[in-house]
């Protein structure tokens, strides 16, 4: 894929080639979303919101890395979405014991069509590790998604979400220790593999 | 052993993500290796990063490729449609003025030919109507006022005498017109009856009616044609595009 030459096609109006360029890059836009949301159905509705946006204002990316200017815009979308769910708060539909009160858990969200021991061995890290990221404001939520899972070099997330790099290394790091602090309270229920990793401390 | 500060903490930030430069990684990692507990805070730090890497990757549970209807997407103008839209506004700009010349031009033009209005005048105007304002400082003014005060007279029925005392050389001059020449050689003033006043003839509208008429056409028939070829390109790429 020439993703140069597909650029500017998408930059002449050409749908065609975006949408080749929607195909390499679907998957990191809605990992992002995911993380930074929450909430699959509303990841999905901010990667389609950041497409969208991507494609009317595609004129107006300059170079470098596309795959940054492609994050922004979806970061751009899940600010918005997050403004308007503080707009108008829901009230979580927590499942209900025969009693009829309500599980507070967060383990309810996993997937129940896999075996116990499924869960607790494949979804456990990716629960926690969620739950310890919505526990962050956004915007350290966003910087340590770029940066942790994304990959993205310092430079190139002070580019997407145009903040200074002082700002961005200051985020990452308070980030972190939050994180670290908020992931302490689930190390009994990481994978055996995560705490073998665990017990080899240097 | 320190307590560990948020200066630290970026410090071991940085250092895991290989941002320092060689002599402060150096003179950190020294730290790290002699402090017990910033050993164990960059552990946790370099173990929560690596949770965040191990995370699985999704897959997107749709393809989020865009339908021209969802981007929005309009087809490129046709060629002409500039032209015709750029023909189309000059023609509504010229008949408006076209229109608006004729509406004015000859109102102003009639205004300008009717007669003055001197019942508005300061001291111009005839001598009834000074008398009957009041105004204006001719000699039967002088003449009125060297008269003893009448208080609360009418003031219809007074003007009637005085315009024949003014001719009276009799007539005490006072102070202020004893230089003037003798009222006596004035000409009686004869306003012209109204119907006298010729009628002013209808100005003819300055734009002809039939270029009016052809503004009207051309910027009607190039603004259709122009929105008829947009639409026109739109239902063809349109169509065009479901297939």
């Amino acid at each position: 894929m020439n993703e140069t030459a597909l650029i500017q096609d998408a930059q002449n109006g050409d749908l065609d080639a975006f949408n080749r360029l929607v195909l390499a890059y679907q998957d990191a836009l809605y990992n992002t979303a995911l993380r930074i949301m929450g909430d699959e159905d509303q990841a999905a509705d901010a990667t389609q919101e950041a497409f969208i946006s991507a494609f009317r204002h595609i004129t107006s990316f300059r170079g470098g890395s596309f795959k940054a200017w492609l994050l922004r815009t979806v970061t751009n979308a899940c600010y918005d979405e997050l403004r308007r769910k503080q707009r108008r708060p829901t009230v979580p539909l927590e499942p209900a014991t025969d009693d009829e009160e309500e599980i507070e858990s967060p383990r309810w969200l996993a997937d129940t069509s896999m075996s116990p021991e499924q869960i607790a061995e494949a979804d456990e890290l990716e629960h926690a590790i969620q739950h310890c990221l919505n526990a962050l404001p956004t915007d350290f939520r966003t910087v340590v998604v770029l940066a942790d899972i994304q990959g993205l070099d310092y430079s190139e997330i002070a580019d997407s979400i145009r903040t200074p790099l002082g700002t961005i290394k200051s985020r990452l790091a308070r980030a972190r220790l939050r994180l670290r602090e908020c992931l302490q309270d689930f190390w009994e229920l990481l994978p055996a593999a995560f705490r073998l990793e665990d017990g080899s401390r240097v | 052993m320190t307590q560990t500060s948020f200066r630290d903490v970026e410090q071991l930030s940085l250092l895991l993500d290989e941002k320092l430069n060689p002599a402060d990684a150096a003179r950190l990692e020294a730290q790290i290796a002699a402090d017990l507990e910033l050993r164990a805070v960059y552990d946790d730090l370099r173990q929560s990063r690596a949770l965040l890497r191990r995370l699985p990757q999704r897959r997107a549970p749709r393809n989020f490729t865009l339908k021209p209807s969802a981007a929005r997407v309009r087809p490129p103008l046709p060629r002409l449609f500039p032209t015709f839209r750029l023909a189309s506004a000059l023609a509504s700009l010229l008949l408006f003025f076209s229109l608006a010349t004729n509406a004015t031009l000859p109102r102003l033009a009639s205004m300008a030919n009717q007669p003055p209005l001197h019942a508005y005048g300061m001291g111009g105007g005839g001598p009834d109507v000074e008398r009957a304002q009041g105004g204006g400082g001719s000699s039967e003014d002088s003449a009125a006022m060297d008269m003893p005060a009448a208080p609360a007279e009418p003031a219809a029925p007074a003007p009637e005498e005085p315009a024949e005392k003014t001719v009276e050389p009799e007539a005490e001059p006072t102070m202020g017109v004893a230089a003037l020449p003798p009222v006596a050689e004035a000409q009686p003033y004869e306003e012209p009856l109204p119907e006298m006043l010729p009628e002013p003839e209808p100005m003819a509208p300055p734009i002809p009616g039939w270029l009016v008429w052809l503004l009207a056409i051309l910027a009607a028939a190039s603004g259709g044609t122009a929105f008829f070829a947009r639409w026109l390109t739109d239902r063809r790429w349109q169509t065009g595009s479901k297939k």
